[in-house]
């Protein structure tokens, strides 16, 4: 399929709508796989999704102090997250009202004596307000009026659960209304804990050659394809439990991925608003996660479900765009990127309850290295895959990608399980391995796309 | 030859040999390079200049405290049923800059620098870094690693790694 068939010929409007055919009566649905490769959609992508409505940025923890800063990119746009004189975390763009220079020029660091521009030496205050510039009586005389030269805020920041989010559109819901019981389910990732979560030192990134969509597709409900990819990794978590039996290796024990989805075990993908989804999914061996250790604890202080889903259940969701928090085989951050059409940068970061004891602490790292790391068990074969259904989506004699597997199981309205934990919005779902999440993920990409298209030809006209 | 130019002739030749066994993908004679309590470690970058410093607690790019290990990870790039590591891509290592920097007992401690060029899919990729090696030499008079680090400069890297790109 050519670009060119996408709009109406006459530069007109995007038909979005036809992105995904979803037959209620068959219980099929088709995704247009030119979504994955279009530059034109993906220039879209970027002014209406990643610069017109909330994105992950940071966490808490990675600001920590004041003057910390965090540089990350908002769709193409660079951004500085800094927490300021009160504590309050604020997000610039990350360019000098002057020449538009860079201020923060390193992925973390501390300006608590304020921003200085090293082109031209202007000074700005953690709060964005220019306070200096060299021989500024003699530059400007009759205009003391500094506050035209302060520096460009992201329109909303604000954070849940330690996790900060911003908007370069001011004309967006509250965070808490963006991501609705979602909250719940990062409130029982910080339960975990008195103190809170801290991001553990040390990243791993890498740069898959495919589109955004395909990881956020993938972690935010493909339950489909863990006996296949991840066959090697199975055979791995098989062999190390054999070895450790015999006291051949000090490895921590893995997450029985091989029996994750036994045929016994309670677990659902839900699609939830505004396109974000949610897994959850009983671990077989609970036991050998670091949060089983408080059990009893988390019984008394949130009750026996909440309990259950702190510490044996996989709980993964996916925020779109941008989001994963994960804690399953390992508790971590996704951090997803998107560099160009065919270019996504991936960062995981390992998150843990401060003030874990250090044996706890060593388990959970190993479980987190072994699958999510750059060069870990599980990552580099999804990676891998993504690539190749880039390729693949370039096939534009078959335009189609299926997504069908299971609607007919889908539920609608909510479901007892997701209930139990104070998750209401759970609107539609079906068991694991159910394809529905991602039809209701592009249904709302399509929403997305559709409102920032509308909105930006009715400022052109 | 003096004893300590026959011991740096011999820790050249002994990490050249390494490089060899996974450029041609001799994966058993690479295995039994190692001790069976070996520990294999590429820290993860925290900033700009400075590494991860604890594997147990800490993040890394890959940390293996026991051969076993290696030898699952060997199995799995191996079986050609990882889609990542299928089909394995040419390998190219070059070591150089070998230093000795400590030498005691059984055990020689050194450092080097490494690159390797890959190539796969009509793609060539560099990587870059240096190593630690701690070697002891065995009851039969030969060295085995009981140690090694790897650290690769970069903190992106396109797709993944995997150790025979190290």
């Amino acid at each position: 399929m050519k670009v060119e068939t996408l709009t109406t010929g006459d530069g007109g409007p995007v038909d979005f709508g036809s992105f995904v055919e979803y037959n209620q009566e068959t219980k099929e649905a088709r995704i247009k796989r030119v979504a994955l490769t279009s530059p034109e959609i993906f220039d879209m992508e970027m002014r209406y999704i990643f610069e017109g409505n909330w994105i992950y940025l940071c966490h808490e923890d990675q600001v920590p102090e004041v003057g910390d800063f965090f540089t990350t990119t908002m769709g193409r746009q660079p951004v500085v997250v800094i927490r300021n004189k009160a504590g309050k975390v604020n997000g610039f763009l990350n360019a000098c009202s002057h020449k538009g220079t860079t201020l923060c020029r390193t992925q973390q660091g501390n300006k608590a004596s304020g921003f200085a521009c090293s082109y031209h030496d202007w000074c700005f205050d953690l709060d964005g307000n220019l306070e200096y510039m060299p021989r500024m009586d003699e530059g400007f005389p009759e205009d003391k009026n500094l506050a035209n030269h302060n520096l460009t805020k992201i329109a909303k920041v604000e954070s849940h659960g330690g996790f900060i989010f911003g908007s370069l559109n001011p004309e967006v819901s509250s965070l808490r209304e963006h991501l609705g019981d979602i909250t719940e389910i990062i409130d029982m990732l910080n339960d975990q804990s008195e103190e809170g979560f801290e991001v553990v030192r040390g990243t791993n990134t890498c740069v898959y050659h495919g589109n955004w969509k395909l990881l956020i597709e993938n972690g935010g409900g493909d339950g489909l394809h863990l006996p296949s990819v991840h066959k090697t990794l199975i055979k791995v978590v098989q062999m190390r439990d054999e070895e450790l039996n015999k006291g051949k290796t000090k490895a921590a024990k893995m997450v029985r991925v091989d029996e994750l989805n036994d045929k016994d075990t309670v677990g659902a993908t839900y699609a939830m608003q505004n396109g974000h989804t949610l897994i959850q999914s009983d671990l077989p061996n609970p036991e050998d996660r670091p949060a089983y250790a408080q059990h009893e604890t988390f019984v008394e202080r949130h009750g026996k479900e909440r309990a259950r889903w702190m510490t044996s259940k996989v709980r993964q969701v996916a925020i779109y765009p941008n989001l994963f928090i994960m804690d399953q085989l390992a508790s971590l951050i996704r951090y997803v990127r998107p560099i160009s059409v065919d270019r996504t940068e991936v960062s995981y970061w390992c998150i843990a309850p401060k003030g874990e004891s250090r044996e706890l602490r060593v388990k959970r790292m190993r479980q987190f290295m072994d699958f999510f790391s750059i060069a870990g068990l599980g990552g580099p074969d999804d990676n891998h895959e993504f690539e190749q259904c880039q390729v693949g989506a370039h096939a534009a004699a078959a335009p189609w990608s299926d997504a069908s597997f299971g609607l007919h199981t889908e539920f609608t309205g909510s479901d007892p399980h997701a209930n139990e934990v104070g998750v209401h919005d759970a609107k539609f779902g079906g068991p694991v391995g159910w394809e529905g999440g991602s039809v209701r993920q592009y249904q709302h990409w399509i929403k997305m796309m559709q409102a920032g298209q509308k909105r930006e030809m009715s400022m052109n006209r | 030859m003096t004893d300590k130019t026959a011991l740096q002739v011999e820790v050249e030749q002994f990490i050249y040999r390494e490089a060899a066994m996974v450029d041609q993908s001799r994966w058993q004679e690479w295995l039994e390079m190692y001790t069976e309590d070996m520990t294999y470690w590429a820290p993860s970058w925290v900033n700009e200049n400075e590494l991860t410093s604890d594997p147990e607690t800490e993040v890394s790019i890959v940390y293996m405290n026991n051969r076993k290990e290696l030898e699952h990870r060997i199995w799995r790039f191996t079986s050609g049923e990882s889609p990542a590591s299928y089909p394995l891509p040419r390998t190219n290592h070059l070591v150089s800059n070998v230093a000795i920097t400590d030498a005691s007992g059984d055990q020689v401690t050194a450092s080097s620098n490494w690159m390797s060029q890959t190539y796969r899919d009509k793609e060539q990729r560099l990587f870059g870094g240096y190593y630690q090696h701690i070697l002891t030499r065995q009851e039969d008079g030969a060295f085995k690693i009981s140690h090694k680090k790897v650290v690769l400069l970069n903190d992106v890297v396109d797709s993944f790694v995997d150790v025979y790109h190290l």
